[in-house]
């Protein structure tokens, strides 16, 4: 296809690989190894995007990461769209589709680019000054959302895969240009661990955005030399090229992030799905070094985002890596000698050169003869003041700088389709920052170089402030060379590359952060992303915003998602004189990661969907399964909830399953509770001081209760304990506790009573645990055990017994938390399924329903027994809970002080009771507040408790709620009102909490 | 009388093979948790299993079928072949008698993921963050730590090309990190395994 600004010749691209694109909605053609905007560029399309708040139009100003304006959206109406990418970083593949956003209805004419006509409405705070008054926030802003924002977000499941993978290595560099390169091989040859990462497809920085045969290094072309390096550092043992990999993360003791992208740049059709699209590294390196290299600043003049201006550093990345002329008829503007090489090297590729701009007076001769020779027309001391055309540069106004003026009578139009700047490079310190290291302003290179490291590092080449080439190769390899050494390897190649390059210019710059306007409503826009204007921090400094981090935030000058990699420092300078206080001073405002963003996909990694996080299942989860129990989720436990039958929903299972249970034989599946071995001679004696109930005379083979409360007096676990033996001790735990009470049973005995003999040891998942319960539950058992008669009278409640089932060892307990007949078999895990089949089959004729956690919670409320968690939220004393039983008088315990402070000895606490409301089929909701008059009153009705837990109950055919009521254990029959946020409040009594003595006439 | 049927956590998957990494379950093998100061019952300890137990960090000793593997200063998992576990426990039960010690058979709480080949290194570094290459992780070397969400140990046997990794995990977190290490083998060919806790919830204030 045409593409009448690609060179016969040259560049990194394959010809033999055409490549057909579309870009809003048009198609073009380009060539394997082009970038979105290099093709574009080959096409003469500058035009890309519209500006984020006056929509602009914008061009391609940058030629990486730094791009701050040529966003689009990748694959829009599709899973895999993508907004704001950089057309400068997307690599062209056959079938690619890119959007232009934040534009409507077209790319060419857009409805928001009136807020440009009426930009002096729209100063920098606009929206704190003008949303805060009238019908206020809440009211714009909707309106405001619906405009923000730049592309689209994708709506559907993204279809591809992603992951994390973790590395450890001696030496990390991040960025493979020639001082990166020079690192690799001198740290690779020592035989250490080494990891270079480059951000785009090709390692080789600079050195390919030079004409082919510019440079020659160790006798080999620029080219050659980085292609002979490489395969250097791919054959060492232990080195390793990650190319498409943007390091993006440095954080505390040399911990990397990098993002690698390993499919973006195929056709999706060629895309393997077994393969991830993006891959996450986490690199600990033992040293790191930085080869960020500079960007390039722009200046700052009247019209300087016009599409069609370019940064010099970018024509020449065009021009030689991707055979494009970014224009026929070109101008340079610069304050430093590096552009000038644009200008040679345009010329050369057969541009017309309109004439080199340089604000500085006295640019050198060198430069000035070869411009001559070459036949480009030189100004010096000038300034641009607006440049013409609507969707490219025609023309450039230029006039001499007088001061902080232009010169009267100096204007002269120069027709020109490109306009090449460069306002000078700084050296990219943004890893650097980020890792906090200090920086320091040199004013030789008019920017900010590193200055103290504060990790293991090292920064080389230009990110360094080093911009002569020989200077770069000789610090890479020193660092490269010392990192190895600093993680013990010694023997690193010391050769140094040797370079021939006689007509490299050397660098030299004169700052001019904004050049003088001619007239007041001209703009001159420093930060391309958010359209920050010069004016805008003129304006924030007039209004007290002296600080360059708050001038930042109310300008939003450096907060696009490009990060202010083009306007950061021009802001600082633009300060600087705003402020008349030399740059030092102003400072610089502080870097975060990530250096470029990174899709939500990459730092899932493969931690989403049914791998997002464990799901812990019993040895019986599979018979639940199969005969369709509904499940919730505890701790990271799965347990079924309930069994429902064909034809049953929710509640009618439960009803079904509880009076089963209670009336002839359930069974629970109870193995996810928390199982502690306690072993040692002072075992007894630490259970004491754990628990806030007695344990010295516990029998072996007896089991007993315990609470368990935290230092504030607070209950935090509750459950059975058994004595095995005299010095060995078998405990339960909550289910979701079990993990936190380990913890604290080892904590107490590791650090506050290190004297008592006693060891601990999770035994939760050796056991699978059925309960059966229920009148019917003794005849079962008889049927079940080999060893061991389960006659109530001689294996009485609250103790234990080892037997066997079909010759497999288990232990029983004779507990309940059901307040039901019961027994509990652990037996260990791998028999849990077939223990769990088995009483199902000899349980069939007794009338055996399984019954799930909901059925266990209701059983226990009728039985008035508390669930940790539940009825009790970290603020509950025993006393509250009404056990006072389980207080011990005699010894001391942990939290047995904080029963007697004052707040916790109250007699009016938030107590825990039995609710029974009026309407016996009202299900009180749980969480409710109760309040203690018939009505609401205003303005706040005081709240005198909650409602824990509610059910309907099977075995007294009437609600029965738990909860917390101050006072409560006083008020016995006294009415309380429940708000109901549907009307008037129900009408409900205090009761006892065991409803089996209240309602059934237990004893 | 039906015969009792034992199922390790992991008796739903069957082995997964690729080229370059193979995963597979090695059930019931024998464990024992044995927790102890080394001045107190080292000596009995040693006499019992027939050699020293392991005593820094990352260490193991193998003796005839038993291997000991350091997880603390007063704490080791002792593995052996499947159903010696009873017959060990016993001979050193007897030996620490009177001294301060828990040895407890935690033989079915936990199970055995081997992750083998060329690749394993490769594949198991997507989960964990330690160190896996040969020069931080030697054959023979125990190591406590975390792979995805889940604690482990992880045993290194093998050679330094062919390292079996062996991961020992609770047995309600086998099928999670089955799943997982299958999908980290993915590029190298392993299938995709699906995680059996895909239920049916009871989560009426989402419905």
């Amino acid at each position: 296809m045409n593409q009448p600004f690609r060179l016969p010749e040259g560049g990194l691209i394959d010809r033999d690989k055409p490549v057909t694109f579309r870009f809003d909605g048009k198609s073009y053609g380009g060539f394997a190894g082009d970038t979105l905007a290099s093709a574009l560029l080959a096409n003469g399309v500058h035009h890309v995007a519209r500006s984020f708040k006056y929509h602009r139009p914008r061009g391609i100003l940058g030629a990486g990461p730094e791009d701050p304006a040529a966003l689009v959206q990748l694959e829009p109406n599709t899973a895999r769209t993508e907004p704001n990418l950089r057309a400068t970083e997307i690599e062209l593949y056959e079938g690619l589709n890119a959007g232009a956003q934040n534009c409507w209805p077209s790319l060419g004419f857009d409805i928001g680019a009136i807020n440009d006509v009426f930009s002096r409405f729209f100063p920098a705070g606009f929206y704190y000054k003008t949303f805060m008054g009238g019908p206020g926030w809440m009211f714009f802003e909707r309106f405001i959302r619906a405009s923000a924002g730049l592309g689209v977000a994708p709506g559907e499941i993204d279809p591809d895969h992603y992951e994390h993978t973790n590395r450890h290595c001696d030496v990390l560099i991040i960025g493979a240009g020639p001082a990166g390169l020079a690192a690799a091989r001198a740290a690779a040859s020592t035989g250490a661990r080494v990891i270079l990462a480059e951000q785009t497809a090709h390692p080789g920085g600079q050195l390919l955005d030079e004409a082919a045969g510019q440079t020659t290094i160790d006798g080999m072309s620029a080219r050659d030399w980085v292609k002979a390096v490489r395969e250097e550092i791919e054959a060492a043992p232990e080195a390793m090229v990650l190319t498409r990999t943007n390091g993006f993360g440095y954080y505390n003791d040399n911990w990397f992030a990098l993002c690698q992208q390993l499919q973006d740049h195929l056709p999706l059709a060629e895309r393997d799905a077994n393969k991830p699209r993006q891959r996450l590294w986490h690199v600990r390196a033992r040293h790191i070094i930085l080869a960020t290299g500079a960007i390039e600043r722009p200046l700052v003049f009247a019209g300087n985002d016009r599409p069609g201006v370019m940064l010099a550093g970018a024509v020449r990345h065009y021009l030689h890596r991707h055979a494009v002329l970014p224009g026929r008829r070109a101008a340079i503007l610069a304050n430093n000698n590096s552009a000038w090489q644009t200008a040679f090297d345009l010329k050369t590729a057969g541009a017309e050169m309109a004439a080199i701009l340089d604000t500085r007076p006295d640019a050198p001769q060198v430069l000035r003869d070869r411009a001559e020779a070459l036949g480009i027309p030189v100004k010096t001391g000038a300034a641009v003041t607006g440049t013409l055309g609507r969707r490219r540069i025609k023309a450039a106004r230029t006039g001499d700088i007088e001061g902080d003026r232009i010169a009267i009578g100096s204007a002269e139009m120069i027709g020109c389709d490109l306009l090449a700047v460069s306002g000078g490079w700084s050296p990219n310190v943004a890893l650097f920052s980020q890792s906090r290291g200090q920086l320091r302003y040199d004013d030789d290179i008019a920017g900010f170089r590193p200055a103290r490291s504060w990790q293991e590092e090292a920064t080389v080449g230009a990110a360094n402030g080093t911009f002569d080439l020989a200077a770069c190769l000789a610090e890479g390899a020193a660092a490269g060379a010392n990192a190895a050494r600093v993680a013990g390897f010694d023997d690193a190649s010391q050769s140094v590359p040797r370079v021939s390059a006689p007509h490299a210019i050397d660098y030299d710059i004169t700052p001019a952060w904004r050049l003088p306007m001619e007239r007041k409503t001209d703009r001159a826009f420093v930060d391309m992303h958010n359209d920050v204007t010069s004016k805008d921090l003129d304006l924030a400094v007039r209004e007290g915003y002296r600080s360059v981090e708050h001038a930042k935030r109310y300008t939003t000058l450096g907060m696009g998602t490009d990060q202010g990699k083009t306007s950061s420092v021009n802001g600082f300078g633009i300060l600087s004189e705003i402020l008349d206080t030399p740059i030092p001073e102003i400072g610089v405002t502080t870097y975060r990661p990530p250096f470029k963003p990174v899709t939500f996909g990459a730092v899932a990694g493969q931690h989403v969907g049914a791998n997002f996080h464990p799901r812990r299942t019993t040895p019986m989860h599979e018979a639940h399964v199969e005969v369709g129990a509904t499940f919730e989720i505890v701790g990271d436990w799965l347990r079924a909830r309930v069994y429902p039958r064909a034809g049953e929903d929710f509640d009618a299972a439960l009803q079904r399953e509880c009076k089963a249970a209670r009336t002839q034989l359930g069974m629970l599946d109870a193995s996810t509770l928390g199982k502690i071995d306690i072993r040692g001679k002072n075992a007894r004696e630490f259970l004491n001081r754990i628990y806030s109930n007695a344990w010295l005379k516990l029998p072996p083979g007896r089991c007993r209760y315990g609470l368990m409360l935290n230092e504030d007096g607070m209950v935090f676990d509750d459950g059975v304990t058994a004595c095995l033996s005299d010095d060995h001790f078998h405990m339960t735990t909550t289910t979701g506790g079990a993990a936190g009470v380990l913890n604290w049973l080892e904590d107490y005995a590791q650090t506050e009573w290190p004297d008592l003999e006693v060891y601990l040891t999770s035994v939760t998942e050796q056991w699978a645990v059925a309960s059966l319960c229920g009148p019917n539950s003794t005849a079962l058992m008889a049927e079940l055990l080999d060893d061991l008669d389960p006659d109530p009278e001689s294996f009485p409640f609250m103790s234990w017994r080892p037997a066997h089932i079909a010759g497999i060892p288990v232990r029983v307990f004779r507990i309940s938390f059901t307040g039901e007949l019961s027994y509990e078999i652990n037996i260990p895990a791998r028999y849990g399924r077939w223990l769990w089949d088995r009483c199902m089959a000899l349980g069939e004729k007794h009338g055996i329903t399984p019954y799930g956690t909901e059925g266990m919670h209701l059983l226990r409320a009728e039985a008035g027994f508390v669930i940790v968690g539940q009825d009790t939220d970290g603020t509950v004393t025993p006393i509250d809970l009404g056990m006072d039983w389980a207080v011990k008088k005699t010894a001391d315990f942990v939290g047995a002080r904080s029963l007697t402070r004052p707040d916790t000895a109250r007699t009016d606490r938030r107590q825990f009771v039995g609710l029974l409301s009026e309407d016996p089929t009202i299900v009180l909701p749980e969480g409710s507040q109760i309040i203690a008059t018939p009505h609401e009153t205003e303005p706040r009705t005081p709240m005198i408790g909650y409602v824990t837990s509610s059910y309907m109950s099977p075995n007294f055919s009437r609600s029965i709620a738990l909860g917390l009521v101050e006072g409560g254990h006083t008020r016995m029959g006294e009415p309380v009102y429940v708000a109901n946020k549907n009307g008037t409040p129900h009408r409900a009594s205090i009761s006892p909490v065991n409803f089996l003595k209240e309602l059934g006439g237990a004893s | 009388m039906t015969e009792p049927v034992a199922a390790s956590p992991l008796a739903h998957r069957e082995p997964l093979t690729a080229e370059r990494v193979s995963v597979s379950e090695t059930a019931f093998l024998g464990m024992l948790s044995l927790r102890g100061r080394p001045a107190t019952i080292g000596e009995q300890a040693a006499s019992a299993l027939g050699a020293p137990l392991p005593s820094a960090v990352g260490e193991t000793a193998v003796a005839g079928n038993i291997t000991a593997l350091w997880l603390g200063p007063d704490d080791w998992l002792l593995v052996t072949p499947p159903g010696n576990e009873a017959a060990l426990g016993t001979k050193l039960s007897d030996a620490l008698t009177g001294t301060h010690h828990q040895l407890t058979d935690v033989s079915d709480y936990y199970t055995a993921i081997d992750v083998t080949g060329a690749a394993a290194r490769d594949v198991m570094s997507k989960l964990m963050v330690i160190d896996l290459h040969p020069r931080a992780l030697k054959p023979g070397m125990i190591v406590a730590t975390v792979c995805a969400k889940a604690n482990v140990w992880l045993h290194v046997t093998g050679s330094a090309d062919r390292p079996v990794l062996r991961l020992i995990v609770r047995r309600s977190h086998a099928d999670y990190l089955w799943c997982l290490i299958a999908e980290s083998g993915r590029e190298f060919g392993l299938p995709p395994q699906l995680p059996v806790g895909r239920v049916k919830l009871h989560l009426p204030h989402f419905e």
